[in-house]
């Protein structure tokens, strides 16, 4: 079966076309379309069980679709897989690493993974320790690791091969001020040089003030897009909080229960 | 005590619960069965100077077994159970948190030999063997707190040398020995090759014979050497020595380790990991690529492997009787190859298991573009090349000392190469992978009909090492039905693997 290619002559970072998705019957994506630029931050928001973990395991290629297509960078998930990661990095909410491994020995298995040379990957990864402030732990096994320095290594794994679209799943859940600061500068550089992120995160406070765009996710579905200013002009309100409320009509109950009271 | 209990699974706590079902059913079955000859015994009578000898032996096994017990206990009692930080802050003085944990470790290192200790016990009581019974049990408690005591200073001396994980991994490897030694000496006419079972057994007899009191320049029955052996017979002065000594030893150890193990809690317990380890460069770094990395990952995990490490050892311990009782026949020349193929096809087993069906990452394998194919080809032959390096290095000395000819050793490399090969391509048909330390868990068993096919693939390979050191030709059948049973095992693989 040949891969589908994409219609635009601009290709984006990411493009998902009608994704579906159920377990059990029930639906968790339900006909997802959205594309994502080259340099652009997207923030996938959306309340408990909308939706965004599925999606997001549905691009890295974890999650099969039932039906839909997902391209990076114009190569399919489903039938250009190869080419696909290789421009890929993920980031789950909870890193799975090796407690037993050293970072340097984590970050050269990951390089491997991603076929790249030793030569190049050696710096890389002393650059990225260092950048992230774990290059005096290196001789220490990850299981000795806080919850920070876990996140702060996966994303340094995430980041040695140079991808070019970046799924990250509550990249900032656990991390306490000055590793999330860190986190959000990383970020920030990486989008500046031309990367592509698609992030989900409960703080909006997060995706207001760094993404470029926002997606809203309700019931599998795509239910509200477009910049921060866009959403809270659309949905008249003054803050994102107010405006998420809004969209995925989470505020009414909670207004009435408040009312109860 | 608890705590040890919960640690049991279901299949384990059943399987306790039925041998004691059937040791009570049976020391009842035994008492009505002895009940008129049991008066006419002298069963409290002194224990006479030729059994002290034999139950001090035993004693000896029983106090290993306590002590490495006591070790492990102490390791995760000491610097690993999640409440400690609550414990050291509480009103509590640091040295009636140790004194509890201690009590712990006790408890902890008493029940493995409990298992043994008590249904024996009962056994003695129901009969009527009362001095034997009581005294069984006071030496069992009594020995609890001694092999506490030092598994307490042993485990914070080596905690100091070899840090928290190394003090693991030692223990780990001291238990597996302990745990194989009785085993062995049960099999000490396997090893005393021509001689046969009942040669065998009278030598051991006859050394076991002369360890007594007065007997081949070992002491008196009045010496400290003795006292243990005469206090489980309820002889009033050694018991009492001994119950105080236990007692004083256990105290002593508590007041002089405090200092050591609230410090010691300070520096390790907390995150394990941050003892560091020598083998990381210290200075720029050096990478592997491709193959080669994850080749090198598959090997640190699998060398940072305690448990591994012990079962390895383990597995290794119980093979050698068994090879060298079934090829008592042929000699070295026959031990030596058949030796070879089974040990290493044994071994391969046990790492395939980790490296092919244990996995501590799978969403980064399977988002990362390296293929599923190449990447199961790495971690098998990160199980291959290890055991087929040993075997080559043991079948190239067999063969210097002259124990293998030319021809047979040719013979062997490539049974050799099928036997670790194939053992870890049989791998591929268990069940789906698990997390590294959930791999050896007991409710994670091989299917059945996996462990006949292996057993069938291994045994017919190492029938056939066999069969070639006298070149006999039956070795060409059990080839075959090795090569069936690999080639059935691995239509039956895995549909992910397919």
């Amino acid at each position: 079966m040949s891969a589908p290619t994409p219609t635009t002559t601009e290709i984006p970072a990411l493009d998902l076309r009608d994704l579906h998705k159920s377990f059990a019957g029930k639906a968790a994506v339900s006909g997802l379309s959205l594309r994502v630029r080259p340099g652009e931050l997207y923030a996938l928001l959306g309340p408990n069980g909308a939706g965004k973990t599925t999606t997001i395991r549905m691009i890295a290629g974890l999650t099969r679709p039932d039906s839909g297509e997902a391209f990076i960078y114009g190569h399919s998930v489903q039938y250009d897989a190869q080419a696909a990661k290789q421009v890929l990095a993920y980031l789950p909410d909870d890193p799975l690493l090796y407690g037993k491994l050293s970072a340097p020995e984590y970050l050269e298995f990951v390089a491997g993974l991603w076929g790249m040379d030793a030569g190049e990957a050696a710096p890389e990864a002393e650059r990225l320790l260092r950048w992230l402030n774990l290059w005096d732990h290196r001789t220490e096994r990850v299981e000795g690791f806080s919850r920070g320095m876990k996140q702060k290594l996966a994303l340094a794994g995430a980041l040695i091969h140079r991808p070019r679209l970046m799924l990250l799943d509550e990249p900032l859940t656990g991390l306490d001020a000055a590793a999330s600061r860190q986190v959000k500068d990383a970020l920030r550089q990486y989008v500046d040089d031309g990367g592509a992120v698609v992030l989900t995160t409960h703080i909006l406070e997060v995706a207001e003030r760094m993404a470029e765009r926002i997606g809203i996710i309700g019931g599998g579905q795509l239910i509200a897009e477009g910049t921060p200013e866009e959403l809270l002009e659309r949905t008249g309100t003054h803050t994102l909080e107010d405006a998420f409320l809004s969209l995925t009509g989470l505020d009414a109950p909670q207004t009435e229960v408040v009312a109860s009271l | 005590m608890l705590w040890q209990w919960q640690a049991l699974t279901g299949g384990q706590r059943k399987g306790l619960f039925t041998a004691l079902t059937v040791l009570v059913l049976g020391v009842v079955v035994a008492y009505f069965a002895l009940r008129s000859v049991l008066p006419n015994l002298p069963l409290n009578a002194p224990l006479p100077d030729v059994a002290l000898g034999p139950v001090l032996l035993v004693q000896a096994f029983f106090f290993t077994l306590m002590l490495s017990a006591a070790v492990r206990a102490s390791l995760v009692t000491l610097f690993t159970r999640g409440d400690l930080d609550l414990l050291l802050q509480s009103p509590l003085p640091p040295r009636v948190v140790l004194a509890s944990r201690a009590l712990g470790v006790a408890l902890s290192a008493a029940l493995p030999a409990g298992l043994l200790v008590v249904p024996l016990t009962l056994a003695l009581l129901v009969l009527g063997v009362w001095r034997g019974g009581l005294g069984l049990t006071v030496w069992w408690l009594s020995a609890a707190l001694l092999a506490s005591s030092a598994g307490l200073w042993l485990t914070l001396g080596l905690v100091r040398v070899l840090g928290v994980r190394g003090t693991r991994t030692a223990a780990s490897v001291l238990g597996a020995l302990f745990g194989a030694g009785l085993f062995l000496a049960t099999q000490w006419a396997n090893f005393s090759g021509g001689r046969g079972r009942g040669q065998g057994s009278n030598a051991v007899f006859e050394a076991l014979s002369t360890f007594a009191p007065g007997q081949a320049g070992w002491p008196g029955r009045e010496a400290w050497l003795w006292l243990p052996a005469r206090a489980v017979w309820l002889e009033p002065l050694p018991l009492l020595i001994l119950v105080a000594l236990s007692l004083a030893v256990f105290a002593v150890s508590v007041l002089a380790l405090t200092l050591q193990f609230t410090s010691g809690v300070q520096e390790m317990a907390a995150p394990e990991g941050r003892v560091r380890h020598p083998r990381t460069p210290a200075g720029r770094l050096r990478f592997a690529s491709g193959s080669r990395a994850t080749l090198l990952k598959e090997w640190r995990l699998i060398g940072r492997d305690p448990e591994l490490l012990s079962r390895t050892l383990l597995q290794l311990v119980y093979l050698l009787p068994l090879l060298f009782s079934v090829t008592r026949g042929g000699g070295l020349r026959a031990a030596g190859g058949t030796g070879v193929v089974l040990l290493t096809a044994s071994l391969t087993a046990a790492l395939a298991h980790l490296t092919l069906n244990a996995e501590d990452a799978p969403d980064l394998l399977v988002s990362a573009p390296r293929s599923p194919a190449a990447l199961r080809r790495d971690k098998w032959l990160a199980a291959v090349i290890p055991t087929t390096l040993i075997g080559l290095v043991a079948l190239t000395v067999l063969a210097l000392r002259g124990a293998l000819g030319t021809s047979h050793t040719l013979f062997l490399l490539p049974l050799l190469l099928l036997g670790t090969g194939g053992t870890a391509l049989m791998v591929l048909w268990q069940p789906l992978p698990v997390r590294r330390a959930d791999a050896f868990k007991s409710n994670r068993r091989t299917p059945f009909i996996n462990t006949v096919l292996t057993l069938l693939f291994q045994g017919g390979l190492s029938a056939t090492a066999f069969a070639a050191s006298s070149g006999a030709v039956w070795g060409l059948v059990t080839l075959a039905a090795a090569l069936i049973a690999l080639g059935v095992a691995y239509s039956m693989r895995r549909s992910d693997v397919r």
